[in-house]
């Protein structure tokens, strides 16, 4: 019989090492490959610390560009994840495999849907990235501008989508509301929650001070962005890669916390546009504020993408986005420099330190997912906790296993600095605290 | 006839070069139509069945890599090493210059790391898998193109092995030259600069002439210069653009003509511009090693 679990991951690559010697403004451009799924959450996140510590100060169009290619970035991950990685656990059925193809089979309309939404996002992030390892943030701004007509076929794209991201949120609501009932008290975890919000507490992901609130959801601290470490300390585990985060002032038992889409939609006091505003409000209505379970991230996912595609209307129908005042011209200095944006998966912190030549001196990377290391570890051990195990994994266990890992969304590869596809050991500890067994599951 | 089993593996990678295939979008679906896709990340299944064509993102990083990495040779007909992670190591073998402890002292603050015996034991040196097996094609770029990626696959699917480019990436390009060219004793700049410190990024004049480093005439073509056409410097991610050369070392050496070779490795950086993505397969890891153990 289990008697805990633990959420252990097992790749490494090592980056806050190899970038010591690497220039800073490179650093944009070198930690896309932390993750092939986000890279554009890690080029914004690097240039942003590269300008705070070169002491750049942007135009507003490089502003916009930014945030632009920030949250085209958001399009193609969160439908994705919706649709192809946590979505064929809810989207297929008897008979198809519990993989995108079985959504493919299962649910065509839905999948072309889901191609089709990644598309209009993915065509942001060219047109404005450069490519899908993005190149064009650079320290002091962006090195190009867009192009007017470039700018007119991306809102058509996007246009064209919004209605597609409307019935995702539809369907992620129906499927989280028949999920909580089919799972009831199923990984409801009371905890703090850490996001970015913006003026007037307004949902943010691109730039803002970060929140933290506490168990009842009311915020209980506010720090801006280069005050994180007096906030955040990090615990090695002996078992994992990955290392869990939490707020200082609380301790390491009772310091964690969770980021991500569940955190910023508990936070947020109000969403950009009328549809996201109303998903908002149903969301409050139907679940609570805040809201603990964690079934819910895929509803609050869906809830984003459609905030997203409203931003991204407004960017993109902003008249100084085609503006060519798009940059600052920086010289290399030392210094420090903190840079944090929202991830889909969560806060994402960089911080570089470099020397007068603008070589890296140190590097700390505090990735997404791994804000959320705490709270995987503890539903991995819910969902398997009084199951007999002598016989390896049974279905419903692995199933409920990875249904509550899967809601969040989680990304190892970035939360060990290192990509894999979800290697994950479940190691079965006996009574006298003997490992007995350990089983790779993938 | 059954249709041909199509596969695809990721080691140590960033999961960008799947990315790069995913975002074939609708056409992914006519790659699903004429294989099967037997094994993926993204698909159910754990065992690495048999295979027509198997693709391999990431480079071998750790002992699990090296077993998987075999099992997949074992069981293809056709292995092809995706990205320049499986080809040249990619951008982790930067981690070869360090040994795994003074890694782990960064991350863990402790040279054991975590330290469990469960965790799989990390290399000493990231290798491309050609180092380990048989490779029949090798994609480079960081991710590939994801056209490239489908004329591999289409290929394949063909009974054909495609071959990358061979010319570098000066021919892609399409920059002007007004005085590199020139038969002059003169450097083209006074000194090397970042792009953030230019005044103007002139979008149409090559970088050389700018006075800024880019790895164009080291770098294999094939990506369609599209980081010049984003007005940034290349990068090199596409590999040296003959497998004998030290990309970074090239760098110097083509560059010392153009620019202040001095400047090049004081004000840039020769490892992480000349050797970002192929330090794995340069000589450096040697040169830096402590000796004894390779791996």
């Amino acid at each position: 019989m289990v008697t805990d679990a633990h959420f252990d991951v097992v790749e490494f690559r090592g980056f806050e090492k190899f970038v010591q010697g690497r220039m800073v403004w490179e650093m944009p451009l070198v930690t896309t490959r932390v993750c092939g799924i986000c890279p554009v959450s890690h080029h914004i996140a690097a240039v942003k610390a590269a300008d705070d510590l070169l002491g750049a100060e942007l135009p507003r169009p490089a502003k916009l560009l930014r945030e632009l290619l920030h949250l085209a970035g958001f399009v193609h991950d969160h439908a994705l994840h919706f649709f192809f990685l946590a979505g064929p656990d809810f989207l297929t059925g008897d008979g198809q495999s519990r993989d995108i193809l079985g959504v493919i089979e299962a649910q065509p309309e839905f999948a072309l849907k889901a191609i089709g939404i990644r598309k209009a996002g993915q065509r942001i992030v060219d047109a404005v990235g450069g490519q899908g390892h993005p190149v064009t943030a650079i320290a002091g701004g962006m090195s190009k501008p867009l192009d007017a007509d470039v700018r007119d076929e991306l809102l058509a794209g996007l246009r064209a989508i919004v209605p597609d991201a409307l019935a995702a949120e539809r369907l992620a609501r129906e499927t989280t509301l028949r999920l909580l009932a089919e799972h009831p008290g199923f990984a409801v975890d009371p905890t703090p929650y850490l996001a970015i919000l913006g003026g007037g507490d307004a949902f943010e992901l691109y730039d803002g001070n970060l929140a933290v609130s506490g168990l009842d959801g009311a915020i209980v601290d506010r720090f801006a962005p280069q005050e994180y470490r007096s906030r955040i300390s990090e615990r090695v585990l002996p078992h994992s890669y990955a290392k869990v985060p939490y707020l200082t002032a609380l301790g390491p038992d009772d310091g964690t916390y969770r980021v991500g889409p569940l955190a910023r939609v508990n936070l947020a006091e109000s969403m950009p546009g009328e549809h996201s505003s109303k998903a908002l409000a149903d969301f409050r209505a139907e679940l609570g504020r805040p809201e603990h379970a964690t079934l819910a991230y895929h509803w609050a996912r869906m809830i984003e993408l459609v905030a997203v595609t409203e931003r991204l209307e407004q960017l993109l129908t902003d008249p100084d986005i085609t503006s060519t005042d798009v940059r600052q011209r920086l010289d290399r200095r030392a210094g420090v420099g903190v840079g944090i944006v929202e991830a889909p998966r969560g806060t994402l912190i960089h911080r570089y330190e470099a020397d007068e030549i603008g070589r890296v001196t140190a590097a700390e990377l505090i990735v997404a997912t791994t804000n959320n290391n705490a709270a995987i570890d503890r539903t991995c051990a819910e969902a398997v906790r009084g199951v007999d195990v002598s016989n390896g994994l049974d279905e419903a266990t692995r199933l409920r296993l990875e249904r509550g890992i899967r809601a969040y969304d989680p990304c190892l590869s970035c939360a060990t600095h290192e990509v894999g596809k979800m290697p994950l050991v479940i190691e079965v500890v006996g009574h006298d605290g003997r490992l007995r067994s350990s089983e790779g599951v993938r | 006839m059954s249709k041909p089993r199509l596969a695809t593996l990721v080691l140590g990678g960033c999961t960008g070069c799947h990315l790069a295939l995913l975002d074939t979008h609708e056409a992914l679906l006519d790659i699903l139509e004429a294989a099967d896709l037997v094994h993926s990340p993204l698909t159910e299944g754990d065992e690495i069945p048999e295979c027509d064509i198997m693709l391999v993102e990431g480079a071998v990083a750790n002992e699990h890599d090296e077993e998987i990495v075999k099992r997949a040779r074992e069981q293809a007909k056709v292995l092809v090493a995706m990205g320049a992670c499986a080809t040249l190591g990619g951008i982790g073998g930067l981690r070869n210059l360090q040994t795994v402890g003074e890694v782990f002292e960064t991350a863990y603050g402790d040279e054991a790391g975590p330290g469990d015996e469960s965790l799989p034991r990390l290399f000493r040196r990231v290798r491309p898998i050609s180092a380990l097996v048989p490779v029949d094609v090798e994609v480079p770029g960081c991710a590939p193109n994801t056209e490239t990626l489908v004329e591999v696959i289409g290929a394949a699917l063909n009974g054909q092995l495609w071959k990358a480019p061979r010319r570098n990436l000066c021919h892609e390009c399409g920059r002007r030259h007004e005085t590199m060219l020139d038969h002059s004793s003169a450097f083209v700049a006074d000194a090397v600069y970042s792009v953030m410190e230019l005044e103007n990024i002139d979008p149409d004049r090559c970088f050389l002439e700018q006075g800024v480093v880019c790895m164009g005439p080291m770098t294999r073509e094939g990506c369609t210069a599209r980081c010049t056409a984003a007005n940034v410097p290349c990068r090199g991610c596409m590999g040296p653009s003959r497998p004998e050369f030290e990309q970074g070392g090239k760098m110097v050496d083509a560059l010392a003509a153009v620019l202040p070779a001095g400047a090049i490795m004081y004000l840039d950086d020769l490892i992480g511009t000349g050797y970002r993505f192929s330090t794995a397969v340069s000589v450096l890891p040697g040169l830096w090693g402590e000796g004894g153990e390779e791996q």
